[in-house]
Order: C-alpha cells, then structure tokens, then sequence
C-alpha cells in the first residue's frame, strides 16, 4: 500500500533536517582533493630544479630529470588511501548521523585532513630552517674556499640564493608557493571541524535514566 | 560490542595502512633501506649526465673570434663572434675586462658587453659588440703599432656571467686568448 505523499514528503524533510551538511561536504571533497594535484610548489631558477608536494603525491625533477622515492611513493598512497577511506566514513557518518555508528564513523574522518594541512606546513617551516641555517655549513663544510648562502622562503615567497666559489659565483632565485588545491584542503578542514561540532549539537547525548 | 569493534576496526585501519605501505614499499625493493628511500640509480645516472653533458669536455681556443672593429681616441669598438661551448641554450649577460696587444703584450683599454643580454642556442653561434675606451698608451700602441687597426687581442681579468635554466653563473678573473 503506498503511503499519503504528504507523509512521504514530512518524513523526507525530516531527515534533512538531522543530516550534518558540513560532514557531507567535507566528505565529498576529501574524495576529490587526492587527485586535484599539488598545494604547495618550489622552482629553482626556470627550470634548474622544481618540486611539487601535497600528502598524496610529489613531482621532483632537477635539469628536466624526474627523481622518485619508492618509499615516499608507497607513503603518499597510503594518506590516498586513507583520506579516501576517511571520506566515504565522514559521509556515511554525516548521513547518518543518529545511527550508531554515525558519530564514530564522523570522527574518524573528520579531523584528517586538518592533520595533513598542519603536518605539511610544519614540514615546510621545518624544512626552510634546516635548508636556511643547517646545510650552508654542510656543504661550505665540503667546498674549500667556498661560502654557499642559502635562502629559501618560509612557506611562500621569493629569494636568491648563492654559492661563491674561488673564482666565481652561482646565484639562483627560488620561488615558492601553496597552490589554490592547498586552501581547498583548508576549506575540507574547516568543515571538517565544523562537522563534528555540529554534530555533538545535531544529536544530544542521552541523559542516563533515573 | 559493536562500537567496541568498530572502534577496534577503525583503529586497526589507522595503523595497518601506513604500516601496510612502509612493508610494502621495503618488500618491493628486497628489503634493501637504500633501494627503498633514495631515487633510483637509472634517475641518478640522468642527473650526472645531464651535469656532464652541458659543457664540451675540451673549451676550443675559437670561442671568441674579433671581428670587424674601429679604434678612435674616445672609443673601441668590435665585433665578437661567441661559438657556444655549451650544450644548452644560455643567455650572456655581461662579458667584460682588460684588452691587451697580445703580440706586443701591452694593454689597450677595457671592455664590456654593449648588447644587455644575448641568447645563445645550444652549440650555437652570435655575434656582439664589446665597446670601451682605449688607454692613451693603448692608443698611441694600435697607432705606431698596427697602423690605426685593432690587433690580435687578449682578454685579461675578464668577467663572465651567463645564465641558464634561470640560474646565473658569474666567473672573474678570467683570462682568454
């Protein structure tokens, strides 16, 4: 027997009302944002070295020649994998979010990619401090005669570096910068967040029986 | 029991991904920690011979070949072909320093690029300007000399700067000829 549409319909909104929009949105981008490219890139010169990252791949070419890591290859998978799996969970969960595995299945997506946003720009400052302060007297170490000056932009930015030699001197300008997919992944962060705040509102705890 | 398992199962994906991946990528490559973490010896190999192969082994005395030229008191004018030692394409942004008779090895005056830059295609050949200011000894020498005309030169403390892949290369105190 077909039920009266205005019950179908009452029901329909019903369940739009209790479905965390923000997870779900933050669901379908995380399923979209490991095949957008890279969110952050570096160029050495023109074309002398260039690299682009993001946690689910990396292109690292130096004179036109590609350089690989199998090791990073099979890391950056793995965050493919997993933020994929966190997504289609973080959609399921938002839902769904009074089943009761909804607030799990949220949870264990929600927070990722915010992760992978904070993990990367440490890595970069990191990165900057040791290329701008550490390995100047590694290689001087290695170079008689010779001073290096390394500058690299903290995060993003321009700058000169240069290596002076008995003789001579090399200067290459290097440029950095996030690319629009990294504010797409700060975007997918903040409703990630936003989805599991919303959600402790869109579905109150039950209060323990007397 | 079925939160419990699904937070188990849920943590166990966690740690059995990249886990998964770390074994994976060292079972790949025989367990062997070099083979695994550093570019492959066939990209290596790619790099150094992209270095190595930029510069002809030996620089032939021709890469600088006067040309045409005109002395007068005030100026010191030449044409210079450059015939490209480099197998890739530069741009020449400066070329300066001290002209000397190179048969009679008295200085003649000093030197620079005319043109701001000049492009020079891999293994190519072009042509410039070098404008200066002879020395009043240096004058008098192309006169009594070599009749007015610019002899046969030698570049001394010379200043090279030339950029490729964006990357420019300044070499000082170079001697030609």
């Amino acid at each position: 027997m077909e039920r009266p549409r205005k019950f179908q319909s009452s029901g329909l909104k019903a369940h739009l009302k209790v479905i965390n929009w923000f997870g779900v949105v933050a669901g379908a981008l995380m399923l979209v944002l490991p095949f957008m490219g890279a969110w952050w890139h570096a160029t050495v010169g023109t074309e002398a070295m260039e690299l682009a990252i993001s946690p689910f791949s990396y292109d690292a070419n130096l004179l036109g020649q590609s350089l690989t890591s199998p090791l990073v290859g099979y890391m950056l998978l793995a965050a493919k994998l997993m933020i994929l799996i966190g997504g289609a969970l973080l959609l399921l969960g938002s839902l769904m979010p009074t089943k009761w595995w909804g607030k799990r299945l949220m949870r264990f997506g929600a927070m990722k990619v915010l992760w992978m946003v904070i993990g990367l720009i440490v890595m970069l400052v990191l990165g900057a401090v040791f290329v701008n302060n550490f390995l100047p007297s590694m290689i001087s170490g290695s170079m008689e005669g010779g001073t290096v000056q390394l500058s690299v932009p903290y995060i993003t930015g321009t700058s000169t570096s240069t290596i002076q030699m008995e003789g001579g001197t090399i200067t290459a300008p290097i440029t950095t910068g996030l690319t629009g997919v990294f504010w797409v992944a700060v975007l997918t962060a903040a409703l990630g967040v936003a989805a599991r705040i919303y959600h402790r509102r869109l579905v109150k705890p039950e209060k323990p029986k007397k | 029991m079925g939160e419990r398992a699904l937070r188990i199962g849920l943590l166990l994906l966690s740690i059995l991904i990249p886990v998964g991946a770390l074994a994976a990528a060292f079972a790949a490559n025989d367990w062997d920690l070099k083979a695994t973490v550093m570019p492959g010896q066939d990209e290596i190999d790619g790099v150094r011979d992209k270095i190595e192969n930029m510069f002809e082994e030996e620089f032939s005395e021709n890469i600088l070949n006067l040309g045409s030229s005109t002395v007068n008191p005030s100026e010191l004018r030449a044409t210079i072909s450059f015939a490209s030692p480099f197998n890739v394409d530069v741009k020449i942004t400066e070329i300066s320093g001290g002209i000397s008779c190179r048969e009679h090895n008295v200085p003649l005056g000093s030197v620079r690029m005319e043109e701001q830059e000049v492009d020079v295609p891999a293994n190519g050949t072009v042509t410039f300007t070098l404008v200066g200011i002879p020395t009043l000894g240096g004058y008098q020498h192309i006169i009594d000399a070599h009749g007015g005309d610019l002899p046969d030169v030698t570049l001394t403390e010379m200043v090279f700067e030339f950029e490729f892949y964006g990357v420019t290369v300044r070499v000082e105190n170079m001697g030609w000829g």
